[in-house]
């Protein structure tokens, strides 16, 4: 079998978390009861316009701006044919000939190293609402919900640059990381607030044509995407090798089944009939505003990565897991200000922290352990006033009760007994009462050292710091 | 009272004078609506009782000395494009028979604040599509000046009624000359404003580039009067400009003469029309010159593409707007099960021909193949003759001629082909492609002792230099006051 080289390149849709629509004033808000987010603009009735949303075109630019794009000045809405009852106008308000960002790239951490993905293009575009197909009594009809019809989506074009379904997988994470830190949009897959399209091709290894593209649809998650393209190359490259051919075509992603079906081939393809749409007039952006836009892109990864392992010593991988969301770099950052303990703080996160995150589903700031008491917590175990088992026991009491570490030390008595006149008093108080053991010890059986350091231990109630047990023993028996 | 001599102005005074009350002015247009539209069949939908209550309660409101807006109780009707939530739009059509809009167009609710009061809807051709009015689902509304002639189109029935005085005014739109050219075979006034004058919001779209609102009515002054209230900004459509009032106000200052006018006839304007009304408008130009205007010559290079230019952009818009009606949401359905049936069933039984028509040509022009060669360029070659509309201004301040090549002609002359009905609108297209002002007056009549209308054409947004002009060519005139003998008048 001939080596077949795969050639990827992905088409995201991206709703826009703007409060209204991109062109009526209607909540864009996910999840609302059917119908219940509509208006005669977004339903398409007679005599309506659309009225471009200012806060979807920022939006827009900023995903462009973060993404490294090149910001057009003059892009223009073009009408999108086709008739689909969830389509109110039986046209789609886009950007077909005049996109409002052109080019740009997200750098993905493939296993061999960096590798930059470039851009097409970024064009805005209002969704469509939504079939519910009935059951039951109402089988056999289908009804339409167009609180979605007109939310507002950027679809961001990437080049046939990627060469597997795990840089597929990679390059959309990277994309959803790189939206979020610009808080465009949530890109929930499963919310369909992101959605991936992808075109494939594959083309034995040392050729440079492209092969047959096939387009993949329906892929509701980043796992069903890896998957769908993983056997789309299989399918293409067992197809070629057998002497066969690729039809270029349409093809769903069946996920229960694991396999692409054809949905509808060139020759069946849409006319889409695009044209300027003439009741919008071109959006024209000012280089001030574009500049003012420019101002409110934070720190991206990419940067905060490297700044993370310059500055705070972290390695590769824990730099790319605290940057992987915005707000785990902010939590960070904001924990280093009160106690500068990098690694310490990047190792509580990591292991603690974010498992409380993921386990209940909450944002990092939501926990109930602001970055103050995570900073806290480490400054207490790091000093040695509580035992690293201690602090994980304060931790899970900091979750419960939103109490902050010291409160907690104080009210449980956790602290430990460091002061070493007391332990002394301790030391020779246990020595006084075992006179044996004191004696065999002398005489060469020390492991009877351990137990001495149970008698102390059990004597401070547990709170004796173990390290100056043991360093006091050592100097009173000898 | 005689209220036909009046002015809407001066009706407005009068009403707030208490020297009229609405009730006795929305009274005598009903009385005239129940007289002779059976036969002229201008309106689709009448609210008399609806009306007359509302006149009622200006009238009380008014007698209790309450601040009133300044129309308050002066009658209107509406093209039956314009959506209102209170009565039924059908654009003249079987798609969307009996199809009452959720919210009102925004030309609708600025004419409700301002105080008027609606009689009805009127007939127009099919979705706008048309220059005769021939294309209504429901009824082809007759010309008044002889009923077995066409009104033109397509606001057939606002140019009727307002001829016949069934109304003072009717707001109306302008594609390609549907308010200009039967107001010329209606002998009434229309004023056809610049694109994003009036707001297009709950207007029907035709062509959405090409479309504008704006008022026939029985002269000039009422023109501007009407314009104060329908030249408001409006939010909801993108294309709407900042808000003007003060067209009536400026056009009280008109003066009397057309001294240091320059009025620009363009080459071969005049050859090509029918002799009575050539007659017409050769004494109209006279006129102008007699008032102090001067007649220059001005090139059109492009004029002959008009035609086909316009045929492509509306026709392509068109078949885009009317995708919506698909009886999914609303207006007509097919019930039939499968979706693709619905769709083509509805949409076979809810279009006449001629919308068809169009749709279909305006399908294939945006096809992958054909949107270069045909729309692109068509754009191209509206851009040149906007272009050649600037050239022509840096000479005149108004073009001047014909509205149409002959008077209103007989339903269903088969002697008219297709292609010769489109010819009809050679005189108007240019003008919504340039996207500026125009409006036609009465200059007279010809053929058959049928009415002929001037149009004047002016800039974008040249509002008061063309209503100044064609008001100064009209209270000289005075062809305006002509009223047609009605069937069924005692006369």
């Amino acid at each position: 079998m001939k080596e077949f080289e795969a050639v990827i390149g992905l088409e995201v849709h991206v709703q826009l978390n703007t409060a209204s629509k991109i062109f009526c004033a209607c909540s864009a808000e996910f999840g609302a009861e059917p119908n219940s987010h509509v208006c005669p603009v977004c339903m398409g009735f007679p005599g309506t316009l659309p009225v471009l949303n200012k806060a979807a075109a920022d939006k827009a630019v900023q995903a462009g701006l973060a993404l490294g794009c090149n910001i057009q000045k003059f892009s223009i809405f073009d009408r999108k044919s086709y008739f689909y009852p969830d389509l109110p106008k039986a046209y789609q308000i886009t950007q077909m000939f005049y996109p409002i960002c052109l080019g740009g790239f997200l750098n993905i951490d493939t296993g061999n190293g960096e590798r930059r993905i470039n851009l097409t293009r970024i064009h805005m575009e209002e969704d469509a609402g939504k079939l519910i197909h009935g059951e039951g009594e109402a089988a056999g009809y289908s009804y339409v919900d167009f609180n979605r019809a007109s939310v507002p989506l950027i679809e961001i074009v990437s080049e046939p640059e990627l060469r597997s379904a795990e840089e597929a997988k990679l390059y959309l994470q990277k994309l959803r990381t790189v939206l979020r830190y610009v808080k465009v949009s949530d890109c929930n897959m499963e919310e369909g607030s992101l959605r991936c399209d992808a075109n494939v091709s594959v083309r034995p290894i040392g050729e440079t044509k492209l092969g047959t593209k096939v387009e993949i649809k329906n892929m509701n998650s980043f796992r069903s995407v890896q998957r769908a393209i993983e056997y789309e190359i299989a399918r293409q490259s067992e197809a070629l090798s057998e002497g066969g051919i690729v039809r270029q075509e349409t093809r769903l992603w069946d996920n229960d089944r694991g396999i692409t079906l054809p949905m509808r081939s060139k020759e069946n393809a849409h006319d889409y009939r695009y044209f300027p749409d003439p009741d919008l007039f071109p959006l024209k952006l000012t280089d001030e505003k574009i500049e003012r836009l420019r101002r409110t892109i934070p720190e991206l990864p990419d940067s905060r990565k490297g700044r993370f392992m310059g500055e705070y010593g972290l390695s590769a991988q824990d730099a790319d897991l605290l940057v992987s969301e915005k707000d785990y770099a902010d939590y960070y950052e904001t924990a280093l200000k009160t106690h500068k303990s990098p690694k310490g703080i990047a190792n509580w996160i990591m292991s603690e922290l974010l498992r409380v995150v993921n386990d209940k589903n909450l944002g990092i700031f939501e926990t109930g352990i602001p970055p103050e008491s995570i900073a806290k917590l480490v400054a207490l175990i790091e000093s040695g006033a509580i035992s690293g088992k201690q602090g994980k026991e304060v931790f899970a009491e900091a979750v419960k009760t939103g109490k902050t570490p010291d409160a907690i030390v104080r009210e449980k008595g956790m602290s430990q007994l460091s002061d070493k006149g007391e332990l002394y008093g301790i030391v020779e108080s246990v020595i006084r009462e075992n006179p044996n053991e004191t004696e065999r010890f002398k005489n060469g059986e020390e492991k009877l050292l351990g137990f001495f350091v149970g008698l102390v231990m059990k004597e401070s109630r547990g709170k004796a710091n173990p390290k100056m047990v043991n360093d006091i023993l050592k100097e009173t028996l000898k | 009272m005689d209220i036909l001599n009046h002015s809407l102005a001066s009706l407005a005074v009068l009403l707030e004078k208490r020297e009229l009350s609405s009730r006795e002015l929305v009274g005598f247009y009903i009385n005239r609506i129940e007289r002779y539209d059976g036969k002229l069949l201008a309106y689709l939908y009448k609210d008399p009782e609806g009306a007359l209550k509302k006149a009622e309660d200006y009238d009380e409101r008014r007698a209790k000395g309450e601040k009133l807006p300044k129309c308050a109780g002066l009658p209107c009707a509406l093209k039956d494009l314009i959506v209102t939530s209170d009565m039924p739009t059908t654009c003249a059509s079987k798609m969307l028979e009996g199809f009452i809009s959720p919210f009102d167009a925004t030309a609708a609710k600025n004419m409700r604040k301002a105080g008027y009061i609606s009689l009805g809807k009127l007939n127009m051709d099919q979705y706008a599509m048309g220059s005769s009015g021939e294309s209504s689902y429901f009824q082809k509304t007759a010309n008044p000046w002889d009923y077995s002639r066409v009104p033109g189109g397509s606001s057939s029935g606002s140019a009727s009624a307002v001829a016949a005085r069934l109304t003072p005014l009717a707001i109306s739109s302008d594609t390609g000359g549907s308010i200009r050219q039967p107001a010329g075979f209606c002998g009434v006034t229309g004023l056809k404003p610049t694109y994003g004058r009036v707001s297009r919001f709950g207007v029907v779209s035709y062509a959405s580039s090409l479309d504008q609102l704006g008022p026939i009515t029985n002269s000039v002054e009422d023109a501007a009067f009407i314009m104060d209230t329908l030249g408001l900004h409006d939010p909801a459509d993108s294309t709407s400009a900042p808000s003007k009032t003060d067209f009536y106000a400026n056009l009280q200052a008109a003066g009397d003469d057309l001294k240091g006018v320059k009025l620009g006839l363009p080459e071969g304007y005049l050859s090509d029309l029918a002799p009575g009304l050539k007659v017409a408008v050769e004494n109209a130009l006279k006129e102008c010159e007699k008032l102090g205007a001067e007649i220059v010559g001005v090139d059109f290079p492009l004029a002959a593409k008009g035609l086909p230019v316009y045929q492509m952009i509306a026709n392509a818009e068109a078949a885009s707007n009317l995708a919506k009606y698909d009886g999914v949401k609303y207006g007509h359905r097919a019930n039939l099960p499968e979706l693709e049936e619905m769709y083509s069933v509805t949409r076979r039984e809810g279009f006449g021909p001629e919308v068809k028509k169009r749709i279909i040509l305006g399908t294939y022009i945006l096809l992958e193949g054909q949107y270069e060669e045909y729309y692109r360029r068509a754009m191209r070659i509206r851009r040149l003759i906007r272009r050649g509309y600037d050239e022509a201004f840096k000479k005149c301040d108004l073009i001047v001629g014909p509205v149409s090549a002959g008077v209103a002609f007989r339903f269903g002359d088969k002697t008219i082909s297709a292609m010769e009905m489109y010819l009809n609108d050679l005189f108007t297209v240019l003008l919504n492609l340039n996207g500026s002002c125009g409006i036609t007056v009465p200059c007279g009549f010809a053929e058959d002792n049928l009415p002929v209308g001037l149009q004047f054409q002016g800039d974008m947004f040249a509002e008061d230099k063309l209503l100044r002009i064609a008001h100064i060519y009209q209270k000289t005139t005075g062809w305006h006051k002509y009223i047609p003998a009605l069937e069924g008048d005692d006369r």
